[in-house]
């Protein structure tokens, strides 16, 4: 498994922790909150119903308005047992259960939740009352239930978002790092291989000469690598000095390494950094120059147009070029780095760089923001 | 020796390749892209292929199914555990990982030529033939008496030949990896051989490095 994989799924692990207890804990507290609450009022509907239960009770053993009480406040759902001692002087439960010695408890029967309170509410000579209260509560255990599979769901859903989001945001910071190491490998391995080839092998003194120099190039190849990198990593941080560069004096430097380009420059600077800048316009060069030297260089105000007449780009490869993609491989004649380089420096600029391709040649236009 | 193809879109290390598998006696065809790599199979029937993965035009996980009864090596940058099984896996004889050491590349080659019986088993110098797969040695047809550490370390220098082997490397070969003699044991040796042999003009000495047998 490769390392951001593994950081991958650690850094999922975590967030679905974090995503599923804070889920589960919001649950938990509203429950408790509308537990409470329905606690709350069945003690005080407990309590009114002790309270006019106490003042039926006479002398006498005959409990007539007591139990009319009792049939009424059925009427209305409401349902208690009376007991004098241990036996049962009126009820309106309609239930056959054994109910708990506890003050407040909470019952399951017949798959429903019942609140259960029993209190002794009333002495009279040797006598004690006491009542049964019991309420349906199943509606908060049923809401409860509701809303874990809701949340369950909400939870699967932004763990299913923040996985592919993640995902692709760490395959790309990733992906540099991978290609990287295997563009390093390459002339690394030529590096090594020549110095085994001169230190080892039978060789003649041209052998040697032609083994020094693929040393040299590859050294330079891997500096140009990290240049770039560096570069990119300066860029990525937004570490890049503005001032005025002069678009002579840029344009005579780009002379210098392309001396058969034609220039007509209108514009007298652009504002940006120049080191960047300058690399813009060579990497630019160096990609259509591969393709012929017609190139003409037109400024204009903000925007500076790059046309190389000998050179196509097809649709395909345009779309990929416009859109800062991922350059095949079989299509890449360089490191594969220019053309991003050149996306991100623009970018930094607040400008855009679009090819177009036509039966005239390639234009790259690239727009600074004013 | 054997016929082998490099396929290998970097110029710079096919080249290299081809540069030290030639001094050490080997053929070398080469390819830069699966698609001429193909062709090149097709027309030349090589013994061995050494074969890199990332390649311009078909990945060399899809090339190798498309070739049987050749040995293949993967000579790749890819390091990662599962590229190495996938590779192992798809068929190819080994996996090595850029950057390499190419005396470690030229050994491992052997090793599959040898295993498929490509590698030509009797070597001649001058009057001197010696037999790597019965481990005897003869001049002018007559058998000599070497000793085990002294052929294990003729067979190094003449499976490297043109190439320098340091002293430890030959230790290393004759005797074995977990021998903690002197290094110049090798030196007693080698001057036994050479007078033995009779093979002074084909040991070279390389000043504090070590020996290179020069065909």
């Amino acid at each position: 498994m490769k390392l951001w994989e593994k950081n991958y799924i650690l850094t999922m692990i975590l967030i679905m922790t974090v995503i599923y207890c804070s889920l589960f804990v919001n649950s938990y507290s509203s429950f408790q909150m509308n537990f409470e609450r329905v606690c709350t009022q069945a003690i005080q509907t407990e309590k009114t119903i002790s309270y006019t239960a106490k003042n039926f009770i006479t002398e006498t053993t005959q409990y007539k308005k007591l139990q009319l009480y009792c049939e009424t406040m059925a009427t209305e759902n409401i349902h208690f047992s009376i007991f004098e001692g241990d036996n049962e002087i009126v009820t309106n439960i309609p239930y056959a259960y054994s109910f708990p010695q506890s003050n407040v408890s909470v019952i399951k029967y017949e798959n429903k939740h019942y609140l259960c309170i029993y209190e002794t509410f009333a002495h009279l000579h040797d006598k004690f009352f006491s009542i049964y209260y019991i309420e349906d509560i199943e509606e908060i255990y049923s809401n409860h239930q509701r809303q874990i599979v809701l949340f369950s769901c909400a939870g699967a859903f932004i763990s299913v978002l923040l996985a592919i989001i993640l995902h692709f945001a760490m395959k790309k910071m990733y992906y540099p790092v991978n290609n990287i190491a295997h563009e390093l490998r390459t002339p690394l391995t030529s590096i090594q291989g020549y110095a085994q080839y001169i230190l080892y092998g039978k060789i003649s003194e041209e052998e040697i000469l032609y083994a020094g120099e693929q040393i040299r190039l590859e050294a330079i190849y891997m500096n140009d690598i990290i240049d770039r990198l560096l570069i990119m990593e300066n860029l990525k941080n937004g570490q890049i000095i503005y001032s005025k560069v002069y678009t002579n004096d840029l344009f005579g430097i780009i002379k210098e390494h392309y001396p058969s380009i034609t220039i007509d420059n209108q514009t007298e600077y652009i504002t940006g950094d120049r080191t960047l800048l300058l690399s813009l316009f060579l990497n630019l060069l160096s990609n259509t120059n591969r393709n012929g030297t017609q190139i003409h260089i037109t400024t204009h105000d903000n925007i500076i147009t790059i046309h190389n007449k000998d050179d196509h780009i097809d649709k395909k490869m345009l779309k990929i070029l416009n859109t800062n993609r991922t350059i095949p491989k079989n299509k890449v004649h360089g490191k594969g780095l220019g053309v991003s380089l050149c996306h991100e420096i623009v970018k930094m600029h607040k400008g855009t760089l679009y090819y177009t391709s036509d039966s005239d040649g390639v234009y790259i236009t690239i727009t600074f923001s004013k | 020796m054997g016929k082998i193809l490099i396929v290998e879109d970097d110029k710079s290390i096919n080249e290299l390749m081809v540069r030290y598998l030639k001094i050490t006696g080997h053929n070398c065809l080469t390819a830069f892209s699966g698609g001429e790599a193909l062709s090149v199979i097709k027309q030349e029937k090589p013994d061995l292929i050494l074969l890199d993965i990332n390649l311009p035009d078909i990945n060399g996980f899809e090339i190798i199914k498309l070739i049987s009864g050749i040995p293949i090596i993967y000579v790749t940058a890819r390091s990662a555990i599962n590229d190495r099984v996938k590779g192992l896996d798809g068929g190819a004889e080994d996996y090595i990982v850029k950057p390499f050491d190419f005396q470690e590349l030229i050994a491992r080659v052997n090793v599959v030529l040898r295993r498929y019986g490509k590698e030509d088993h009797l070597r001649h110098l001058g009057e001197t033939t010696i037999d790597l797969k019965n481990f005897k040695v003869y001049k002018n047809n007559n058998e000599l008496n070497v000793t085990k550490q002294e052929f294990e370390l003729l067979h190094a220098l003449i499976t490297n030949k043109n190439v320098t082997m340091t002293r430890q490397q030959l230790l290393n070969a004759a005797w074995g990896w977990d021998y903690e003699g002197d290094e110049r044991t090798v030196d007693v040796h080698i001057q036994r051989l050479r007078k033995k042999l009779n093979l002074d003009s084909y040991i070279k000495t390389i000043y504090k490095i070590g020996y290179r047998l020069e065909i």
